[in-house]
Formats: C-alpha cells, structure tokens, sequence
C-alpha cells in the first residue's frame, strides 16, 4: 500500500496514454496485484467516460449565426482598401444591420444597457464581433493576404493574457497590433461616419453613442455637423476607456493623441 | 477530419472562399461550445464566445501557420476568451459543492471498490449528471484542466500551449484534479461500494 501513492499519480497519465512502454508495463504489473488501485482505475475511467459522454450538443442555430458572422466580414472585406466616407446607409440586409450595429455594443454593453441577461438562453444571439487577432496586419481581411511575422507561432498567441492588453494597445507590442481592430470601423454600412477618419493618424478611436462616458463630460467637442461630434482625448484617457469596456479601433502607437466620435442617437 | 483535409479547407478559406469555413465549424462546434459551457458556467456566455472565436479564427486564418491542428488553435482562442470573459464579469469562484478544503486530503482517499458500471441509459444519465456537476464544483484550475482534457482530448503538450503552463505542470494539476473529483463523487454518494449501492437501492425501492 505504501507505494501506491506513486502508482496513483501515474494512474492519470495512464488514462491519457501519456506513459512510456516501460512505465506502462510497471503500472500494469502494480494493478495486477492492487485492488484498491484497481479501483480507483476504474473510477477514474468512469469518469472519463462520462465526461466525455455528457457533451450537449450547441444549438442548431449556432453554425448558421457563425457563418452569417464569417460571410458578413467577407463581403465588408472585400470592399475595404478604398477609402470612402460611408455618409449614407448602405443597403444591407437587416440581420447584417444589426449585427453591423452590434460591433459598436461588443465590450461597452452600457452603451445601450445591454448586458447578457437580456438574452433569453433559447435563442442564438446575433452578433458580430470586430477584432481581429493582433497579429493581422494589412487593410481589411481576405483584401490582403499577408501572413504578419510577429515571430509568434499562432495567431492564437494573441490572445494571451499579456497579448490582449497589447492588442488594446496597452502594451508595445509588434508593428501588427496597430491594425487590429481596424475591422469595427471598417464593417458600419448604416453609421454615419465624419468622412474620412484616418485612423493611422490616432492612437486609437471610439465610435460612442448615447451616453457619454463620465471621462470625457469636460472635454471639448468639435461639431461634425452630422450628428456626430469629435472630441481628441490623450492616449491616457483612451486607455482608461478601454479599461471600462470601450470597443476601439487601434491605430498608430505611436500617436499622442486619440479620437472619440460621439453621436447622441 | 483528416489533418491533410483540414489543411485543405483552410487553404480554400484563405483563398476567400468564406463558405468553406462551415466544414471547420461543423467539425469543431460541438466541442468547443462545451468548452466554453463547462468554463463559464451558462449558456449564453458559451453561444457568445463560441461564435467569437470561431469569428476570429476565421478573420485570423492567415496567421494559422498550421504547426498544430485548427482545433487546438481554436481551443486556446476559447479558453482566452472565456479567461477575458470572467474577468470582466469578476465572477466569484463556484463556492458550492467544495467537500475537501485540504489537498492533503485527497492523496489519504482510500477509494474502496468504485466499480460503478451504470446498467441503464436513467443511470447513465445520472452518472454524466452527478459528473458534470462534480466537474462544476472543482476548484478553478482543477475544473479548466480537466474541462480541457476530457472535451477536447488535447495532449499533455498542446494543454501545457493552451494554457501557458509547463508540462509537468499539466500532469500534476491534471491528476490532482481527477482525484479530487473522484472524491466529491464519492463524498455525494455517486460512488458507493457494491453492497451500499444494493441496499441504497432496496432501500429506494428500485428492487
């Protein structure tokens, strides 16, 4: 009984067939002569099995919401490159509107008060989210297929806790995360935008409606005349709005300066 | 899939076809919806993140540089997600069925005959109940490890990637995690010995 406690660590890797030939036959002749791990074994297999048992299956609508999302970006995709102030509505179907309108509210439900109560668990729910891995680089999505050497292995590896902040820009990271993001502006076919927001030009920019953030009640805010007002904010504001929650799209790092593009409605 | 058809697909994708993305979602949604179900506890979170990430393996296709499968790529971008998720929600940690407070309990456990072949599909159905909820009441990295695992069925390494911890780390959380289990399953009543089993039965009138 003494040893068993060595054989009981090994019982898990047994399980995943993470052992050596050799280790395996050791374990196997222990198990031979040990009932109590036999046990355990066999409790342990147990619930592997039904584990892997008591997966559900998603929701049917689940795939078809994912490839709404995937072919909505491909069109937008394809239309971007070309610089064009997007001042009227651009005619697109009314799931595509919402989830167009829905890129703003990822990350900033206060916006508009939504938060993931309000959806009720039997529906899929449509949304469409902007960001893309930090390590794209180049215009738009399929527009240009360069593979970004940012000297990590995946585009996964975005994702790491440190990577995200650094796809916010919180951090320097590689040249790539100055384009991620951009997608969010790039994807509005009914926003009203002030022409053309060079977005290069900013560190970062927010699109924001409705209420506006406590953060920038005292700044000064320069009338668009289109509904939309733009206010500059330094990059330390901008951080703090991302902190909060605030979608932007990221520009040049190495900008001073941000931009805040505030409609009321 | 096979990994030379995925290849393949991911190839077409690249190219814009958008449409050949659907093979790789069908192929992936059932796991990594429960992935992202067992780590954040609701359904709707599982929905959001599952179409996010599949939306950003899709917009990050081209720096997929393919040096392990499109599903372990993906299952980090989940499990990303699912961490971003919590923080933002600040979700206090599953404070409910807790039995152990002590791991140095765990390795003293004596499981005594845990046979428990489930005959029927109701005690089966029980059995992935009474384990899902188990699976719920572990500790954090215990239930992310062994969630990771058991629907995925990465490896040791691509875990450890996942994860971002080391290998050896990987086995000894992973293994601690399945004893602790073990004994929550145990405590609750799900593993009994053979005899306490029958009488639990007569005594439930089951015959």
């Amino acid at each position: 009984m003494a040893d068993c406690g060595k054989y009981r660590q090994m019982m898990s890797f047994y399980i995943d067939k993470e052992l050596s030939a050799k280790e395996n036959a050791l374990f196997q002749r222990h198990l031979n002569g040990c009932a109590s791990c036999r046990a355990r074994l066999a409790a342990y297999e147990t619930i592997s099995k039904a584990a892997a048992e008591a997966l559900e299956e998603p929701p049917a609508e689940l795939s078809d919401q994912i490839m709404k999302n995937v072919r909505f970006f491909a069109v937008q995709a394809s239309k971007t490159g070309k610089k064009r102030p997007i001042l009227k509505p651009v005619l697109i179907s009314s799931a595509a509107a919402a989830a167009c309108l829905a890129l703003v509210f990822f990350g900033a439900p206060q916006l508009f008060n939504l938060g993931g109560s309000s959806k009720t668990a039997s529906s899929v729910p449509e949304r469409a989210y902007a960001s893309a891995p930090a390590s794209e680089a180049g215009d738009g999505l399929n527009a240009s297929i360069k593979s970004a050497d940012t000297g990590e292995t995946e585009g996964a590896e975005a994702y790491d806790t440190a990577s995200s902040e650094a796809m916010m820009g919180l951090k320097d990271d590689s040249e790539a995360t100055q384009n991620s993001d951009r997608q969010s502006a790039e994807g509005y076919g009914t926003q009203a935008m002030s022409g053309d927001t060079d977005y290069k030009a900013y560190y970062a920019t927010f699109i924001i409606k409705g209420q506006l953030p406590e953060l920038l009640k005292d700044s000064a805010m320069k009338d668009n005349g289109d509904g939309t007002y733009s206010i500059e904010i330094s990059v330390q504001t901008a951080q703090r709005l991302i902190k909060d929650g605030y979608t932007a799209v990221m520009g040049g790092k190495n900008m001073e300066k941000a931009l805040v593009i505030y409609s009321a409605e | 899939m096979t990994p030379s058809e995925e290849r393949a697909v991911i190839e077409k994708v690249r190219r814009g076809d958008a449409d050949a993305f659907e093979a790789l979602v069908l192929d992936n949604q059932k796991k990594v919806y429960n992935l992202a179900l067992k780590l954040t506890g609701n359904e709707n979170d599982a929905l959001d993140i599952s179409q996010e990430a599949f939306l950003r393996a899709y917009t990050g296709l081209k720096s997929f540089r393919g040096e392990s499968r499109f599903s372990v790529w993906l299952y980090r971008l989940v499990y990303n997600l699912c961490i971003d998720d919590s923080r933002k929600k600040q979700r206090a940690q599953a404070s409910s069925l807790t039995y152990i407070d002590e791991e140095g309990e765990c390795s003293e456990l004596e499981i005594h005959d845990m046979r428990y072949e489930p005959a029927g599909e109701a005690e089966k159905r029980e059995l992935r109940q009474a384990v899902s909820a188990g699976v719920d009441a572990l500790p954090t990295k215990y239930r992310e490890i062994l969630v990771m695992r058991e629907i995925t069925g990465m490896s040791y390494e691509d875990i450890s990637r996942t994860l971002s911890i080391s290998e050896g780390t990987v086995k000894s959380r992973l293994s601690r995690a399945r004893q602790r289990l073990a004994l929550i399953l145990m405590r609750n009543g799900t593993f009994l010995c053979d005899n306490r089993r029958k009488n639990l039965r007569e005594v439930e009138g089951h015959g």
